[in-house]
């Protein structure tokens, strides 16, 4: 199976278009990294930046405003400190909690448009949400409904399969689909 | 803007330091290290800068380079990000462990740090600056966050001689030394056992990197 965070990599170059660059792993200092004419990039974070630096849909990054550009590296970091370093079922659960807590009044992590914040959290978020249960993803209200939102948004299937979430709580007596 | 933090935490650190090279006068105030100021954080992550009134930035690395942009003074080179993220990630996964012991009066090993500080020895080689020979928020963080070290003590990085020159020089830089003076109180590496001993643990990455789904 191939590495978690490779995968990431090459979907966020995939959904960037950047042409010419190639996804290593480096074994000795467990990073990896993006080879992009020449240059090396190394960690997810920093990947991402490059990749919506050097991007054709600019509106990924949120825009030239410095608040907005400071929160999406915040949430970057947020990722690659919190979420890949759960090491049990509490870990994630704080982490599902905070989320779910954040997003109850916000469409996206960023702004109100998706940015590149949103994908990076929506990827790593992936493996603990296939864990979850219909019922325990309805305990995640907002959350659940961020990455209903995004998974459809991101059109990437390929690398990401669609996740089930069931609707009742949006649409009484209507049964699941 | 104003900022909550522990006292004595070498993260604000990197805020004041950033805040001085902006001009900025930050209004700062001091809460417990255990206080949860963003109300959706379910854990202690201090320092914390209120931008306006409910918008918290969270990431002290994040924050620094917020503060430097509002003055035109934030590098846009990709390697000042790859810089705060290795920090963030594998030198707090190891200092998280190690500062600890150290403040706690423990047997700490210091080789466990010896791949960290010979990587930003190699990387500096004889500059002054850690991303194209100009000051930047990489500087500043990495700063603080050795800080601890040379606050125990001033020899820690006398087996790397270009790390200890680019430290020592940031030290007796202004926007530095009164920083420093700013989060020590003055009172030397014992202002900053207790912020130590009361923050989280960065994980070291999991061991299986392949998950399948």
């Amino acid at each position: 199976a191939p590495n978690r965070i490779d995968n990431d990599v090459k979907a966020l170059a995939r959904y960037f278009n950047l042409k010419n660059c190639k996804c290593k792993f480096d074994k000795k200092s467990g990073v990896t990294q993006l080879v992009h004419n020449g240059q090396t990039v190394c960690g997810l974070a920093s990947i991402a930046s490059f990749l919506v630096q050097n991007s054709e849909q600019p509106s990924l990054h949120g825009g030239s405003c410095h608040m907005t550009k400071a929160q999406i590296q915040q949430w970057l970091q947020y990722r690659v400190t919190i979420v890949d370093r759960c090491l049990n079922e509490k870990d994630v659960t704080t982490v599902l909690k905070e989320l779910n807590s954040f997003l109850e009044s916000r469409v996206y992590f960023v702004t109100s448009s998706l940015t590149v914040a949103d994908l990076v959290l929506y990827f790593g978020l992936f493996a603990p949400f296939n864990q979850l249960t219909l019922q325990e993803k309805e305990k995640y209200l907002h959350l659940s409904r961020w990455f209903n939102n995004v998974q459809r948004v991101a059109k990437l299937e390929e690398f990401y399969p669609i996740l089930p979430f069931s609707l009742n709580y949006l649409y009484e007596g209507v049964s699941e689909h | 803007m104003k900022l909550f933090t522990d006292k004595g935490n070498q993260h604000s650190l990197k805020i004041l330091v950033a805040a001085e090279l902006a001009g900025i006068s930050l209004e700062i105030e001091h809460v417990d290290s255990a206080a949860i100021v963003v109300p959706f954080l379910k854990r202690n992550v201090l320092p914390v800068l209120e931008v306006e009134t409910n918008e918290y930035l969270f990431s002290a690395n994040a924050i620094t380079r917020y503060i430097l942009a509002t003055v035109g003074k934030d590098s846009e080179d990709i390697t000042v990000s790859t810089w705060l993220e290795w920090e963030s990630t594998d030198l707090q996964a190891a200092l998280s462990s190690y500062l600890p012991v150290l403040y706690g009066g423990g047997k700490a090993d210091s080789q466990k740090l010896q791949p960290h500080l010979s990587k930003l020895d190699n990387s500096l080689g004889g500059a002054q600056f850690i991303v194209q020979d100009q000051l930047s928020a990489a500087d500043v963080c990495l700063f603080a966050a050795l800080y601890p070290l040379y606050a125990n003590s001033k020899s820690c990085f006398e087996n790397f001689s270009n790390l200890n020159a680019w430290f020592t020089k940031l030290h007796a830089e202004p926007p530095f030394g009164a920083s420093v003076a700013k989060v020590t109180e003055g009172k030397g590496s014992s202002s900053l056992k207790a912020s130590i001993l009361a923050q989280p643990l960065v994980n070291t990455l999991p061991v299986a990197r392949s998950v399948s789904n």
